[in-house]
């Protein structure tokens, strides 16, 4: 069946915004994605100027994208540009984003007489995380579930799973080694943490040794069971 | 209200088309309406499985390009009372299809049947999207080897990606004295890691080849193992609940005493 176009898409569907290192495409949260791809095609096509250099990152904002969604609109960048496209962002990629509290929240005051290990911003996930599913976070990551074989978490903070890590986990994405990792099951195929990794023995792994914490002393990884 | 049964796996050789076969032979002796669909394009076998292979005239592909009928292309097995199979083109490849044709085929099999199980292909690219895009539900197969259980991992996070909620798990090819020797990972072991609800644990069993190579599927024959298993595995999907089969007391023999000895 061939349906016919009566009315041109709203240019307005994508926005082209230069960043310092790359470009935002700002998409309408509620227009049927064909148009939004028709749109993204001439604006990309009469914009090929705008779309030249190298390492560039491409952020979709405005829309949460699937991964196939995703990646039919960088094609569409691809095909028409000779923009080098070193790295890609944006919201929900496979994993939901985690909801972010309100400004209006009572800001966290701590009374304690001691100092917390690190404050700061913390993605939750309720869910297992299953092989080839990957998170990827600024902050720190709380999963209540399993994280499965063939499966990564990547955190600039801390990382906590209630539940087993049997996947590759990493704390301290960007260097900070004082990030710890802990799990009730601390089982994973590989552990890092800021710039060292370490595999834990396969007599270790195939044991469940109960809840523990990895962390680094001395620029070495220990394991302490809790 | 009819269902639409995804079987998948993302690994090869698990026992994928051996499960709908005996699915869709053991819904059909319970006089359900069924079809089964291969949706494997390019490399069709579910028709040799069933025996059917003779009689194709037309396929799925020439369905949705309109070369012919719904109707003329589904092959009715003469063994079942309303068993019916949509092949696979043979000469063709998964591209052939789109998602949007084959949730239409799916809807216009759902106006005839109570039951339409898909045969998925492996891997997770196209012929896995066309397949799973119809579904209601999605039955995982795979055997206990840590290679499955880590592809059926990922089917079980794109299947849920896709709105398809609980998948079943389909154990498969269980060999009862390795496991007892703690050679081989057990359900337990594998519902650790897929933590996903049990439709059915089927033991390895040589009769599955023979059945599979004569095109007679094993859920018709009693003296299988296999069969048996298959036979609880439907029973579950018609919503009875059926205690797992006790592979532990293992061997036929038993198996027999405890269908044939006295009741305790």
């Amino acid at each position: 069946m061939i349906t016919i176009e009566t009315t041109a898409p709203n240019p307005q569907y994508v926005l082209l915004k230069g960043q310092r290192d790359g470009i935002a495409v700002l998409l309408d949260a509620n227009a049927p994605l064909e148009e939004i791809k028709i749109v993204l095609q001439n604006k990309v096509a009469g914009a090929k100027r705008f779309f030249e250099g190298a390492n560039a990152t491409v952020s979709f904002k405005g829309r949460t994208l699937t991964e196939d969604e995703e990646q039919e609109l960088l094609d569409i960048i691809m095909r028409e540009t000779t923009l080098d496209v070193a790295f890609v962002e944006s919201e929900g990629f496979t994993m939901a984003a985690p909801k972010t509290i309100p400004k209006s929240a009572p800001a966290a005051t701590v009374s304690s007489t001691f100092a917390p290990a690190m404050e700061g911003e913390t993605a939750f996930y309720a869910t297992n995380l299953r092989a080839g599913q990957q998170v990827r976070y600024k902050g720190s990551v709380v999963v209540v579930g399993d994280v499965n074989p063939g499966s990564e978490i990547i955190a600039d903070g801390n990382v906590i799973v209630l539940g087993a890590i049997r996947g590759m986990v990493h704390a301290g994405a960007i260097g900070d080694d004082t990030c710890f990792i802990s799990a009730l099951e601390l089982r994973p195929t590989q552990l890092r943490i800021a710039n060292t990794i370490t595999v834990i023995p396969e007599e270790e792994r195939s044991k469940d040794n109960g809840p523990a914490r990895a962390y680094i002393k001395e620029g070495q990884v220990f394991v302490e069971q809790l | 209200m009819s269902e639409v049964y995804v079987i998948t796996s993302g690994k090869g050789g698990v026992g994928k088309t051996t499960t709908t076969a005996n699915i869709g032979a053991g819904l059909a002796l319970q006089g359900k309406k069924v079809a089964l669909v291969d949706a494997d394009i390019g490399l069709r076998n579910l028709d040799v499985v069933m025996g059917l292979e003779n009689r194709i005239v037309y396929d799925l592909v020439d369905v949705i390009e309109g070369n012919c009928r719904l109707k003329q292309a589904l092959i009715k097995d003469k063994r079942y009372p309303s068993l019916f199979l949509l092949p696979a083109a043979q000469t063709k490849d998964k591209n052939a299809v789109t998602t949007g044709q084959m949730k239409k085929l799916c809807d216009q099999l759902r106006e005839e049947f109570d039951y339409i199980i898909l045969d998925c292909p492996a891997g997770i690219e196209q012929g896995f999207k066309n397949a799973i895009a119809g579904a209601d539900k999605a039955i995982v197969v795979t055997t206990p080897e840590v290679s499955a259980v880590r592809d059926a991992d990922r089917i079980i996070g794109l299947v849920e990606a896709n709105d398809i909620r609980s998948p079943l798990l389909v154990l498969n090819r269980v060999k009862v004295n390795m496991v007892k020797r703690g050679e081989m990972m057990s359900l337990e072991d594998v519902t650790d890691i897929l933590a996903i609800d049990v439709l059915g644990v089927i033991p390895d069993d040589e009769h599955i080849v023979i059945s599979t190579n004569q095109g007679e599927p094993a859920v018709s024959k009693d003296s299988s193992m296999a069969g048996q298993a298959y036979r609880d595995v439907v029973r579950r999907i018609l919503g009875e609940t059926v205690p797992l089969m006790d592979l532990e007391q293992g061997g036929f023999g038993n198996w027999l005493k405890k269908l044939f000895g006295p009741k305790k």
